[in-house]
């Protein structure tokens, strides 16, 4: 009777382990409604694109590439930006992907000392990360990145 | 434990092992929402070429409203006959040559253009974007004309070569273009050998200017999230995120 009542505990468990495993989203999934994850990468090899930095906005992930060259804070900030705003007035399409190079960009402005230094801590973070395959880009570094909730 | 509670448990286990697993169990959906991994990247395949927009249009000196024909250095050349008339002092020869550039609220444009004499002739514009005196973008447009040597007769054509910039801001933005012209014979295509009375000139528009933007209200805080305080020019490019294939283009923006 006890171990009946046991098995019948266990199985239980396992069936809300089960439907919490559905709940819960996957690494790659949105974190919350309208955003996605999130990646910086800086590949050896640049794709040949006429680009200081090029945006990748597909289905289920962004990406924001920068050049090896010309990983600054400067360049980070301009394509976040840019990527924020293209998340807010321009749809995903089902199935497709946008990739936008950004061609030049001049700033006006200095950036204030919170996102500084947030987005120098992420670009140190990401030149220290190993050198890795990051798809048919071939090899580079890239880390997950958390735009902050303002 | 009995046996079907031992079934039981594996058939659960099962279920969570199922559901745990990022390897999906169903056919990849192709059609395309299911988040990919770092790891499955397929960058688009891009040519630079495909951005450029342009026009051509050739036709022979004749035509009606045909500019009046001088020099690049300014010189008047004598009027054309019939379209078939050859210039007496030179093989080879580019008039007119000009760019022509302008902004307004919603585009920046350029055009190079010549007439020239030669069985080749080829035009190279390049459109630059500024902002707050700094170059923020440039796009160049090339065109080739090829016309067979053996029938040409020296008829004098036009040239001409047009690129776009388009822009999501009606104040702050400038801009600004030059075109190299060249015009030549060739009797035997790719043969140098066989190339010859080569002209080359160099065009260039003026400075134009869209309004002063008004400056920002004090209350307005500079930083990521805000407006961070300059202007960029991109282009965005739609692609298959399975093959890397380009479907569409939506040229070039600057904001």
């Amino acid at each position: 009777m006890m171990t009946r009542n046991r098995a019948a505990t266990v199985a239980m468990l396992m069936t809300l382990l089960a439907v919490a495993a559905f709940a819960v989203p996957s690494t790659l999934a949105s974190q919350e409604p309208g955003r996605v994850p999130l990646f910086l990468a800086i590949p050896e090899s640049f794709p040949d694109v006429d680009g200081r930095v090029v945006l990748l906005r597909e289905p289920g992930r962004d990406i924001v590439l920068l050049r090896d060259s010309d990983a600054t804070v400067e360049t980070l900030t301009v394509g976040l930006h840019l990527l924020i705003r293209l998340n807010e007035r321009v749809p995903r399409r089902s199935g497709q992907g946008q990739m936008v190079p950004i061609t030049g960009y001049v700033q006006t402005q200095p950036l204030n000392g919170v996102d500084y230094a947030l987005l120098d801590d992420a670009l140190t973070q990401l030149k220290a990360r190993p050198v890795a395959s990051i798809g048919n880009l071939g090899r580079g570094r890239s880390m997950p990145f958390r735009l902050p909730d303002r | 434990m009995s046996c079907v509670s031992r079934l039981r448990s594996v058939a659960v286990a099962m279920l969570l092992v199922a559901a745990c697993s990022d390897t999906p169990t169903t056919p990849v959906d192709v059609a395309g929402d299911r988040p990919r991994s770092m790891l499955e990247f397929d960058f688009p395949t891009f040519r630079p070429d495909m951005l450029v927009q342009e026009s051509r249009e050739i036709f022979d000196g004749s035509q009606a409203g045909t500019p009046a024909r001088t020099t690049s250095d300014g010189e008047q050349l004598p009027p054309l006959g019939e379209g078939l008339e050859i210039p007496s002092d030179a093989v080879s020869d580019i008039w007119n040559a000009r760019t022509g550039a302008g902004i307004g609220s919603t585009e920046a444009w350029a055009e190079g253009s010549h007439q020239y004499q030669g069985n080749k002739s080829r035009i190279e514009t390049t459109l630059r974007v500024t902002r707050a005196g700094a170059e923020v973008g440039r796009q160049t447009g090339i065109k080739q004309a090829d016309w067979i040597f053996w029938f040409d007769f020296g008829i004098p054509k036009s040239l001409s070569v047009l690129v776009r910039y388009y822009v999501n801001s009606a104040c702050g933005f400038a801009a600004w273009a030059s075109s190299q012209h060249d015009a030549w014979w060739e009797a035997i295509p790719g043969a140098s050998i066989a190339t010859y009375g080569r002209v080359a000139r160099f065009s260039q528009s003026d400075y134009n200017t869209q309004p002063e933007c008004p400056e920002p209200p004090p209350s307005v805080t500079f930083g990521l999230y805000n407006d961070y305080g300059g202007g960029y020019c991109w282009v965005s490019i739609w692609y298959d995120i399975w093959t890397g294939e380009v479907i569409h283009l939506d040229v070039l923006y600057c904001e």
